[in-house]
């Protein structure tokens, strides 16, 4: 192998190039496996709540500051096309003996939001449960929360709750809602005296679309139906979930930020092959207009080149997988917490492979031509 | 075929544009097989006229003649350098991280012929020029002398019809030069190959079939 063995001779130069290349395609790696992992969450989500539509006051800057009256409730369940209404209502609260808040939707016992929930163990609310309450797969496990134990909530840590049942969130794999906790809205509006803040209507009920272009046709679905809603009560605001994804931005925030990256690692690693290359070509100059003089010609001479730029690149990228996963592993040690999801999609590893492979040809292109271009006459030239 | 196999006509060359004139005029016509010497005070024009017959380099007018076949006509001249042509430099241009055998087959590489055949040609010629026990060495653990007997046979490696030389003894010494002319002539007498030698050394041109000597761009006599 003539390129390797070309590389080999600046073994220390080379192995710069080698981790420039390996950095930059771990900074691609692991950019690309936490956004795939929020994309896949994203459609999971808009799987999930595909038939639904969700129902909030207008002019509301969270769900947290949002109301729905039972009235509006119940004209909403009268909107043509709506099958269900389920209300759902937040509290944000403090348990003794655990440092962060934990976070309480409040849902209907048998309505249609809680039966997605995945009773794990225990059961799931029952009307009539007053200090009952289920926790997340990922709270219980963080805790070492038990089915029976007590969570002591409030401020003043007066208010006992029994856990019931443990649950797996309808989206599974996202680690924010399995460590959230469900309370009855009847005890939440009753003992707490708080009011429910979102509707959810159900054109389908249990409605999960299995395919993109299920959740495409649901959408529509839901689009029809969102006029009536709004007609029939003008103080709310109906969206569907994809468009509430949407108000996020953060599919277009999501991809511009890999194009940035990308870009970025790719001109970084990019740069890399090209200042290593074209200092390996005047290196070799003379070399070069020799092998012109003895009849290689100019496209060999740009294979050579290219040849060396690839070695490098695909080199680099071997390398930086690895160093990409890592840096994956790290930041999910780091944010046990948060709502970090990463995808390991063996695709990543094509995407990587091409990446390198596109940097090595780039990269090397100009130094090629330069080579290519060196007169033989060069070969000629002593001194 | 014709018998002439290198033919020059009107050669000139100027360098940095027109400021200097290394050639100004140079006919020649070299018959095949036959030995040329050319010599010459430095700065004459030797080595412009052996990269215009070598299609290194294109004349500022005139023409060269490859076995009457216009150069500056031929649609691949990459072919023409490779397998018509054989050079030999005044230093030897190696390429240190190849083996010799490695160096001496680099000719073969656009033949596109197999490893294998290529190590087998590059072998026989290193053995025919006595360094039959330094194939798998690395330049730099031969002496100036193995590493001037290999480019020669890495100019042979191709069996071109030509070969062009440019002061092939000027950085060896006597021994060794003596065995590099050896090998010119094992290669013209065997193999019916022409040669241009440029040579500063009289006792090197005296071995030519003619010598021709250039002086401020002009053959003299
Ligand atoms: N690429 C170039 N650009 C400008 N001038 C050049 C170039 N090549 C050669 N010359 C000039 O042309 C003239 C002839 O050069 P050439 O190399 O042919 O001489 P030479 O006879 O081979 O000399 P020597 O015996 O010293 O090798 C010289 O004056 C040289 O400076
Ligand atoms: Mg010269």
């Amino acid at each position: 192998m003539l390129p390797l063995r070309n590389l080999m001779r600046r073994k220390l130069r080379s192995l710069f190039c080698l981790t420039q290349i390996a950095v930059a395609i771990a900074a691609f790696v692991a950019i690309v496996g936490v956004t795939a992992g929020l994309r896949a969450q994203f459609y999971s989500l808009s799987q999930v709540f595909a038939y639904d539509i969700m129902v909030q006051a207008r002019g509301a800057s969270s769900p947290m500051f949002s109301r729905v009256t039972p009235e509006e409730v119940a004209a909403i369940a009268q909107v043509e096309g709506v099958k269900a209404v389920s209300q759902m209502g937040f509290y944000v609260t403090l348990a003794k003996g655990r440092p962060q808040p934990i976070t309480f939707l409040a849902l209907e016992p048998g309505g249609d939001l809680l039966t997605r929930y995945r009773i794990l163990k225990g059961r799931s609310l029952q009307p009539g449960d007053g200090h009952k309450v289920l926790i997340g797969k990922l709270m219980a496990e963080q805790d070492g929360l038990e089915l029976g134990d007590q969570l002591v909530l409030g401020y003043d840590g007066d208010q006992a709750c029994e856990i019931v049942g443990i649950f797996e969130p309808p989206v599974e794999g996202v680690a924010f809602l399995a460590g959230q906790a469900i309370m009855s809205m009847e005890h939440y509006e009753g003992f707490y005296n708080l009011k429910p803040q979102l509707a959810v209507a159900h054109t389908e009920l249990g409605g999960r679309a299995s395919s993109p272009a299920e959740v495409k046709r649901a959408h529509a679905r839901c689009k029809e139906v969102i006029p009536g809603i709004e007609a029939a009560v003008p103080r709310q605001r109906a969206r569907t979930i994809l468009e509430f994804l949407d108000s996020f931005k953060q599919a277009e925030t999501i991809d511009s930020f890999i194009w940035a990256i990308s870009l970025l690692a790719a001109l970084v690693s990019g740069i890399g092959v090209a200042n290593t290359m074209l200092m390996s070509v005047f290196d070799r100059t003379r070399e070069i207009g020799l092998l012109r003089a003895i009849g290689w010609s100019r496209l060999r001479i740009v294979g050579m080149i290219q040849g060396e730029g690839i070695l490098l690149a695909v080199g680099g990228g071997l390398l930086g997988l690895p160093l990409g996963y890592l840096l994956i592993f790290l930041s999910r040690f780091l944010i046990q917490h948060g709502w970090l999801q990463v995808s390991l999609d063996p695709v990543l590893y094509l995407m990587a492979f091409g990446f390198a492979l596109f940097v090595g040809v780039a990269g090397s292109i100009y130094p090629a031509i330069r080579a290519a271009l060196l007169p033989p006459t060069e070969a000629l030239r002593y001194e | 075929m014709s018998d002439v196999a290198i033919r020059g006509v009107d050669l000139v060359k100027h360098y940095e544009h027109g400021l200097v004139k290394a050639l100004r005029g140079v006919s020649l016509s070299v018959a095949a097989g036959e030995r040329i010497a050319i010599t010459g005070p430095s700065g004459s024009g030797k080595t412009t006229l052996l990269h215009l017959i070598g299609a290194l380099d294109v004349p500022t007018s005139g023409r060269v003649e490859i076995f009457g076949e216009d150069v500056a006509a031929v649609r691949d001249v990459n072919h023409l350098r490779g397998r018509t042509l054989g050079f030999v430099f005044q230093l030897h241009h190696l390429i240190p991280n190849l083996r010799l055998w490695e160096n001496v087959a680099l000719p073969a590489h656009p033949l596109g012929i197999s490893r294998r055949e290529r190590r087998a040609r590059a072998v026989a010629l290193l053995e025919a020029v006595g360094l039959g026990a330094r194939v798998d060495f690395l330049p730099v653990k031969c002496s100036g002398g193995e590493r001037q007997r290999a480019a020669v046979a890495r100019a042979l490696v191709n069996e071109p019809r030509i070969l062009l030389a440019d002061e092939p003894t000027g950085s060896v010494d006597r021994a060794t030069g003596e065995s590099i002319l050896k090998l010119f002539e094992w290669a013209t007498e065997e193999r019916g190959v022409t040669s241009i030698t440029i040579t500063h050394n009289p006792e090197v041109a005296q071995r030519a079939d003619r010598t021709l000597e250039i002086v401020d761009g002009l053959l003299r006599g």
